[in-house]
């Protein structure tokens, strides 16, 4: 019998989730940076989430470089590269709450404005407003369930991107620590500590979440 | 059970399929019925044809109906379209009540009975009074058109219908209105498998080409766009000719015939005069029905641009995005959700901008080559027909309340909407 096999008392099998947006249109919207200040304040948590995570999900191919939806905005339609850099170089997995995040975002653009006042009322060019949206997110269970390693590893190679995502990103969110769903199960089901680290260690930056997956899997593989 | 979703299964992967299936499975057997104005021709019929089997298959009884009207009403709902496009037209009281009066007969005869009604655009929208019948029952108006800058009387009049609905979808955040109802976001999709956008082989692309008179060989620039001002075709040869200056390309205007459009013609005349004779320059007035010869163009084309000055969503971008082909765009419309600068292509503001990046493309095969697969990637996850299916069904699911928020069986699905973050 493997390490993996002699379940610890804390064990729960590994049930695969996964996830679907549907976005709606909030009628907020700003034409400029200190509009976008003063809606980030007071717009919800599902706002916030539907431009930074949500777009994360939706641009899981980039691997260099990713821009969360204000910091696009910023960027193209503003043309202010400085500001729109520093809120690209926000870590999202480094936030267990949206409430971090947005005050992170909210300091940035409140000192960026400090050194930069008349950059507030600079238009968006070509008229081009920012529009709040908001993400209802459906989670969804796959029906996969995984009582061992080997189990978790066949599952995993034919999880979608968004069960990925579910597992890997989003979990911060729910689990309100730096750590993912796999991680958790192998450490406190399994008492694969070393595995489940690793697992954590991998820059989901660095990969689509198509290699995100293969990582992870190669991971785990390298355990049977 | 295998149905006509499960084609899609090699394009979105097998658990983008089953996801759907999931959703649809929790409406199994309701009854979703359509309403639009026209069975035939335009982009509303093209979408429902597919949608309608598509959701049958997926076992949502689906269903679609036109609505009846005479010439005096699709004269007031023509005025009324363009005013919502932001048109100069005249609009007086009798309009009103012709739209009034085919509303109330179409009232009279509408007898089917669903559990969710989508009607279409605003010539249905007064169905919305056969709401009181089936108070359970769910509406949705879903609005195609681009009104983000409408005529206030129009908007105003059309407005007090809306305002009953459960919800409205639009097409793009920029057509959203202020709105006591949740306006869902459900962007235009293309169908993958259709002849606008399926594969097509390497000798079909080429015979298109020389069936044109392009050189397969040399670098191309491909525009696909009715002959239309806001199109900005000038600006595209203007684009081309400082380009050229340096590096060798052609350039190829696609658009429909424009003989019976007296605008299409004066701009096809200006194109013509830009052109000047310039031999590399070809100007394709393609005949309806030419949806394989465009893909070839796009698919075939080393650059696909759309220099609109105004634009709703800006389709002819994602069906050369999906087809991997490198892509320059206007920062207008639904063109900026598509493009992410750098990254899935290059957003122009100005004619010098679009030269600059024709050469940019034409000199770095290697990095367009990557800012085409992520087009490419997109596409796949946003702008497909199945995520259009998707969305449907949990719109659907949400207003039939098939997602629970908080019970025992929110374990296998649930809907959160609302996240904490105070």
């Amino acid at each position: 019998m493997s390490d993996q096999d002699e379940h610890r008392p804390e064990f729960q099998p590994f049930e695969f989730f996964t996830e679907a947006h549907l976005v709606e249109v909030t009628g907020i919207s700003a034409k400029n940076l200190n509009e976008l200040l003063d809606n980030l304040h007071r717009v919800s948590g599902s706002v916030i989430y539907c431009h930074t995570f949500k777009t994360m999900l939706e641009h899981h191919f980039i691997t260099e470089g990713f821009r969360n939806d204000f910091a696009l905005w910023i960027m193209d339609s503003i043309g202010d590269e400085e500001l729109g850099e520093r809120l690209s170089s926000i870590d999202l997995i480094d936030y267990v709450t949206l409430r971090d995040y947005r005050m992170k975002m909210i300091e940035i653009i409140k000192d960026h404005l400090s050194v930069y006042p008349e950059a507030g009322d600079r238009p968006a060019k070509q008229g081009n407003p920012f529009f709040f949206c908001e993400a209802n997110t459906y989670f969804m269970t796959t029906y996969r369930v995984a009582n061992t390693l080997e189990e978790f590893a066949n599952h995993l190679r034919r999880s979608s991107r968004n069960s990925i995502f579910f597992h890997f990103i989003e979990s911060r969110l729910r689990v309100g620590a730096t750590i993912n769903d796999f991680s958790v199960w192998m450490i406190q089901s399994l008492g694969m500590n070393e595995l489940g680290r690793k697992i954590n260690a991998l820059d989901p930056y660095k990969y689509s979440l198509d290699d995100l997956k293969d990582q992870i899997c190669e991971l785990v593989e390298t355990e049977l | 059970m295998r149905n006509e979703i499960d084609e899609y299964r090699t394009i979105v992967g097998t658990n983008e399929i089953e996801e759907i299936k999931m959703l649809a499975g929790r409406l199994e057997g309701t009854r979703m019925h359509n309403v639009n104005s026209t069975a035939v021709g335009g982009g509303v019929a093209e979408i429902l044809m597919r949608l309608i089997p598509l959701m049958r298959g997926l076992g949502i009884d689906a269903t679609w109906e036109t609505m009846s009207g005479a010439d005096d009403f699709y004269a007031v709902t023509k005025a009324f379209h363009n005013g919502l496009h932001g048109k100069d037209v005249e609009i007086v009281d009798k309009m009103f009540e012709i739209f009034e009066n085919y509303t109330q007969l179409n009232i009279d005869t509408f007898e089917k009975e669903a559990d969710c009604y989508i009607i279409h655009d605003p010539q249905p929208v007064g169905l919305i009074r056969k709401k009181k019948e089936n108070p359970g029952s769910k509406w949705v108006w879903r609005c195609h058109i681009d009104v983000s800058r409408p005529l206030p009387e129009i908007w105003d009049f059309l407005e007090k219908y809306v305002r009953d609905y459960d919800a409205s979808i639009f097409s793009m955040p920029e057509f959203s209105q202020k709105l006591s109802i949740p306006q869902v976001l459900i962007s235009p999709s293309i169908d993958p498998l259709s002849d606008k956008n399926r594969e097509l082989d390497r000798k079909f692309i080429e015979q298109v080409f020389e069936k044109y008179g392009i050189d397969p060989d040399r670098p191309s620039i491909t525009q696909v766009s009715r002959f239309d001002r806001l199109k900005d075709p000038v600006g595209v040869i203007e684009a081309y000719k400082l380009a050229k200056k340096r590096t060798d390309c052609q350039l190829v205007l696609a658009g429909g015939g424009a003989t019976d459009d007296p605008e299409g013609k004066a701009v096809l005349d200006e194109v013509m005069a830009a052109a000047d004779g310039d031999p590399d320059i070809k100007i394709l007035e393609l005949p309806p029905f030419s949806d394989l010869d465009i893909n070839a163009l796009q698919r075939g084309s080393s650059i696909v641009v759309q220099k609109s000055l105004r634009e709703g969503f800006g389709l002819t971008v994602t069906e050369a995005l999906w087809k991997a082909t490198p892509v320059i765009g206007s920062a207008v419309g639904g063109i900026k959700s598509q493009i992410i600068n750098g990254v899935t292509g290059y957003l122009v503001w100005s004619i010098e901008g679009c030269a600059r990046r024709f050469e940019d493309i034409l000199r770095d095969p290697e990095k367009s080559a990557v800012m085409a697969r992520n087009g490419k990637e997109l596409v796949r996850s946003r702008f497909l027909l199945t995520r259009h299916i998707k969305n449907y069904l949990m719109l659907m699911v949400k207003l039939t309340g098939k997602a629970p928020v908080d019970s025992k069986d929110s374990r296998i699905m649930k809907l959160v909407s609302d996240r904490d973050c105070a």
